[in-house]
């Protein structure tokens, strides 16, 4: 007997669909907190990590870019929650934001933004991991998804 | 679940809206600090502004000439003089005036300088921006002591170039054409002397500057802008830890990142007024600042837009004229410039302001623009040949670290953490080579180099800014910002100083050797 058609399409695409959100959120998470570290180390003068860092804030932005098809993904077909592809995009926006405060030296925002920013981001990883999704999938989904395979 | 992801969402931001709320406070200071240092507030009330006229700094004739030299004397003197309308104030001045008197010399015609010091403590005289030889370039510690030979405490005389009463400086001038100036250079003591009024033009020309259709004359004008604060008795106002300039060197807290003023002085008068007329006039701008960085731009703007042409640099013509509406200057760093005022209505009223002041510092002086007249200068857009150095060309890269730090229990200013020793040697170049210089700070540390000239290469991650081409000998570094200069090493073989121009740093050790090497 098999299952039920409208379950196997509710489950099935959740556990694939949100994995590459909950990675890139993570990775995007790493990469801010790491900019915090290159930024340590223009204030102790090592020369070469302003570029970093200004290739990094690039880099950064080029991965949110990516997570935002992301979490268009984990939603459609993916059927996790909305607030992934507004919050992604806010992100995105804050760290456009940033790197303008970055490159006109207003330093009295561009620091604290960017506290803000590792703290945000730091929570939207963590809120990606918790959503429902991976180790739910029945396994009468897995049979189906080799199935298809 | 969902519930409470967008709990947790709207927690987001309520955390984003109290760091808005934090912000706030920030908003004031919203582009920081200008400059790096605390403001020293006058004691007395100030004057109207534009009340009095532009004094010119008068030309120092040479007492003789020779086939190749000419022979200038200066006593450095107390004195008193009207800095601020009505008010007697005592200052220390070459021949007792403030600034002091301009020297001019030509290229390739050697100038011997006969400095006599009746002032109550040791001087030393540094022409900024000189190829000078080693003996004759001011080092920190070549004292030049009061006639008589008066108090030596206080001080390391580690030099056997230490001279009592007068002394010649030979300055060869084998140079471009450019605004150099003379100030005191002694060790620990530089701000507070020059501060008291020990500050000149000293002024070089050649053929190939003149050829130019430049306005000259009395067109052409040198201004040094410096801020000042005056006590209620009408002296100068510094927060010496010792005012007889002859024990503990330094600044009280809180002025140890540096000392600002509060009344803008122009050629030694508070915020002046220059008649002008509707021409071309060249503008030779130094800031002479002991800390504060200036912003300087025209008020109103001329109808076209940009106010000022800038021809030169810290060490003479650019390669081709480069148009600011505005221009900033660390302290040292000179400008020159072209403002023409035939641009403005006669009977305009035209404020040279400074962006970066706040209250009284944001004017600087006014120009009266008169009828227009006869004007046969002219910008060429060819001013020079400039060599660009390429980043290849140098030999040896050295990085240098410009910050504050501890020494001994007090905060002082290092550089690669190391507190200013005349024996300790940060670099050996090699005469006739070029070497990279990657400069990295902490706070507003304005770079000069002795002897050796330099381009900027780059600016943080970019090249170098709108204000920085041409030769320099010093380079304006902002807060957390990564400089790279090219400086090629010619002349002369020697130790030699280079330090924050930042005078209250200098003297808080924040000063470094170079060694050329024949
Ligand atoms: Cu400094």
């Amino acid at each position: 007997m098999s299952p039920d058609p409208q379950t196997a399409r509710a489950v099935r695409p959740a556990r694939w669909f949100h994995l590459p959100f909950r990675l890139l959120s993570s990775l995007v998470a790493v990469l801010y907190a790491l900019q915090a570290v290159f930024a340590g180390q223009i204030m102790a003068g090592t020369f070469g990590s302003l570029l970093v860092h200004q290739n990094t804030a690039a880099f950064t932005d080029m991965v949110l870019v990516v997570t935002i098809l992301a979490a268009v993904l984990q939603r459609w077909p993916g059927r996790g929650p909305l607030w992934p592809v507004a919050a992604v995009p806010a992100l995105l926006g804050l760290s456009a934001l940033q790197n303008y405060l970055g490159f006109s030296r207003l330093m009295t925002f561009h620091v604290p933004l960017g506290v803000l920013i590792i703290v945000l981001s730091f929570l939207l990883a963590r809120r990606a991991w918790l959503l429902p999704g991976a180790g739910q999938a029945t396994p009468s989904a897995e049979r189906e998804v080799s199935g298809v395979a | 679940m969902p519930e409470l992801t967008r709990r947790s969402l709207l927690a987001s931001l309520g955390i984003s809206a109290v760091g808005a709320a934090l912000g706030v406070p920030l908003l004031a200071g919203a582009r920081g600090s200008s400059s790096t240092g605390a403001l020293l507030r006058s004691q007395l009330r100030l004057p109207d502004p534009f009340q009095r006229a532009l004094p010119r700094p008068p030309e120092l004739d040479p007492v003789r000439s020779d086939g190749a030299t000419d022979y200038f004397e200066i006593t450095q003197k107390e004195s008193v003089a009207e800095l601020l309308p009505g008010v007697r104030t005592a200052i220390w001045g070459y021949n007792g005036i403030f600034p002091g008197p301009t020297l001019v010399s030509r290229r390739g015609r050697r100038a011997v300088v006969n400095h006599r010091n009746t002032l109550p403590v040791p001087v030393v005289v540094h022409l900024h921006g000189g190829r000078t030889p080693p003996e004759h370039d001011g080092y920190p510690t070549d004292l030049l002591l009061p006639v008589g030979g008066a108090a030596t405490n206080g001080h390391h005389v580690g030099s056997h170039n230490v001279t009592v009463g007068e002394r010649d400086y030979h300055y060869p001038m084998e140079q471009r054409a450019a605004t150099l100036w003379y100030h005191d250079h002694r060790m620990d003591f530089t701000a507070p002397a020059v501060w008291r009024g020990l500050a000149g033009f000293h002024l070089i020309r050649d053929d190939e500057e003149d050829r130019l259709p430049l306005p000259r004359g009395d067109r052409e004008i040198p201004l040094l802008i410096a801020d000042r604060s005056f006590a209620a008795d009408g002296s100068l106002r510094y927060p010496s830890i010792d005012s007889s300039l002859t024990g503990a060197p330094g600044v009280n807290d809180p002025y140890r990142g540096g000392v600002l003023g509060d009344v803008m002085l122009v050629n030694g008068v508070a915020w002046p007024r220059a008649e002008v007329d509707g021409a071309r006039y060249r503008l030779r701008l130094l800031n002479g600042c002991n800390a504060r960085r200036l912003r300087l731009k025209l008020d109103p703007a001329p109808k076209d837009g940009s106010g000022l042409t800038q021809i030169g640099s810290d060490l003479g013509l650019l390669e081709r004229p480069i148009r600011h509406e505005a221009i900033e200057l660390a302290s040292a760093e000179r400008y020159d410039v072209i403002v023409d005022f035939g641009q403005y209505d006669p009977g305009t009223d035209v404020t040279l302001v400074n962006d970066f002041g706040a209250g009284r510092t944001v004017d600087v002086m006014r120009f009266r623009v008169g009828g227009s007249a006869r004007d046969d200068s002219r910008v060429p857009d060819t001013l020079s040949q400039v060599p660009i150095l390429q980043r290849a060309d140098a030999t040896v890269t050295r990085d240098l670290v410009f910050r504050s730090e501890e020494i001994e229990g007090m905060t002082g200013w290092t550089i690669n953490g190391e507190p200013f020793s005349p024996d300790h040697i940060h670099a050996r170049p090699r005469l006739g080579q070029t070497e990279r210089w990657r400069l990295a700070s902490d706070f507003h540390h304005p770079i000069h180099v002795h002897l050796a000239p330099f381009q900027v290469l780059s600016r943080g991650t970019g090249g170098p800014s709108a204000w920085d081409h041409g030769w320099k000998d010093t380079v304006d570094i902002r807060p957390f910002e990564h400089v790279e200069i090219l400086i090629r090493f010619e002349g002369y073989a020697g130790k030699y100083v280079f330090h924050c121009h930042n005078l209250e740093h200098e003297d808080m050790m924040m000063m470094g050797n170079f060694e050329t090497l024949a």
